[in-house]
């Protein structure tokens, strides 16, 4: 049965926040400087708290486990946005993803700021708090690195060109966001939301980058094989013991 | 014997953020409300990041001290959404306090040295060893320092 529409939207941002937050903890470690290290775990672990609010409005709704459904949810029954599923490659295309989801995601919970639903009103406008200084981040770097040396801009132009579609396609409205649109629970189409991202990317990039941002990778449940090895990967120490108490 | 609100706020202020532990959760301004009906207390609070791991500890210490208090039956701890906290809720005696620890407090432009005092300083990453705070670099002293984020100060500081 299909989890009534608001249920099945709490569930996206959260999947979306969930795995995105977890390919940017991958860089802890790994980032070109201490710095970037802070910053990747910093804006992981923000991702991470919140998924666990939506998932936690989820579970007040469903009685459901939040931490069963943050890493026992197959990938068929995950309806995030492809690009946050996508394996980090080289640091271009780690910023540009950074950068354009966290795009996306502030036209996104903008919209939700004028929501009547007081759990997506009230955790919008908590996230956007933190969020402002994932946006800094990513525009910095795009910018650094796209005035850089010519390695440095072609990277970044060809990261750039990948991402620009997929972030449109977080914004992308799948079923329930419809429903919920319909119903006057999301004030703002999915389509609108795009139009609004393109404009963003227009007065920050260039109306060329802009142009680029069609979106690609729709929400309705199609995923790389990436997916199921990430979840794989994030479930490992849960499935050894589900239900061990921590 | 009744326990009132004052007593519960005096609980409150000995609860102290295990990551800043010279502030207790009133001076950071965490308290959102507190009801108390008979032996029936029931607190709601802020949380300052989504994914701060003080707010657990934070909560296990209010409801234990809570409990200790003569005349407290049950003690509820929430944490809610709405008000929002704000880095503008940490009271006066608060970024006191803060400053002495090596903090500084967040204002309109780059804060002076915890240190030093020195106005020449500059944010070197807005992420820091916590999710609540930002590194700067101060030129009067040369030393690093750290700096809370001004979450939930829209277009203005940094």
């Amino acid at each position: 049965m299909a989890p009534e529409p608001l249920v099945a939207y709490l569930l996206e941002l959260a999947d979306d926040e969930l795995l995105l937050g977890h390919r940017h903890s991958e860089w802890t470690a790994f980032a070109p400087t201490i710095e970037e290290d802070v910053a990747f775990a910093s804006i992981a672990q923000d991702e991470i708290g919140h998924a666990r609010l939506f998932l936690a409005a989820v579970a007040e709704r469903t009685g459901e486990d939040p931490d069963r459904l943050a890493f026992l949810r197959g990938a068929d029954a995950r309806r995030n946005a492809v690009l946050v599923e996508l394996p980090n490659r080289d640091w271009a295309f780690s910023i540009a993803r950074q950068a354009l989801y966290d795009l996306a995601d502030d036209v996104r919970t903008e919209a939700l700021l004028l929501s009547p639903e007081p759990v997506l009103r009230q955790t919008a406008a908590l996230i956007r708090r933190e969020e402002r200084y994932h946006l800094e981040h990513g525009r910095l770097w795009v910018d650094r690195l796209l005035a850089g040396s010519g390695e440095s801009r072609g990277r970044m132009a060809t990261a750039l060109a990948e991402v620009a579609p997929q972030a449109a396609g977080v914004l992308m409205p799948t079923d329930a966001q419809a429903a919920l649109h319909d119903a006057g629970v999301l004030p703002v189409s999915g389509a609108e939301l795009v139009r609004r991202f393109q404009g963003r990317l227009a007065a920050w990039l260039g109306a060329e980058w802009a142009a680029r941002a069609v979106p690609s990778g729709d929400r309705a449940g199609e995923h790389t094989p990436h997916l199921a090895a990430l979840l794989d990967q994030m479930s490992e120490v849960l499935r050894l013991d589900p239900e061990a108490a921590w | 014997m009744l326990v009132d609100q004052g007593d519960v706020l005096a609980a409150l202020a000995t609860v102290h953020d295990p990551e800043i532990p010279v502030l207790s959760i009133v001076d950071l301004g965490l308290v959102a409300e507190v009801t108390v009906d008979g032996g029936r207390v029931s607190v709601d609070l802020m949380p300052t990041f989504a994914a701060c791991p003080a707010l657990h500890v934070i909560r296990q210490e209010v409801e234990r001290r809570l409990r200790d208090l003569p005349g407290v039956e049950a003690v509820a701890v929430r944490f809610v959404l709405e008000p929002v906290w704000t880095v503008d809720r940490i009271s006066p005696e608060g970024r006191e306090r803060l400053r002495s620890f090596g903090i500084a407090f967040p204002g309109e432009a780059a804060p002076p040295c915890p240190y030093c005092g020195s106005t020449a300083t500059r944010r070197e990453s807005a992420f820091g060893p916590t999710l609540c705070r930002q590194v700067y670099y101060c030129d009067g002293c040369r030393q690093p320092f750290e700096a809370l984020k001004a979450v939930g100060r829209m277009g203005g500081g940094s």
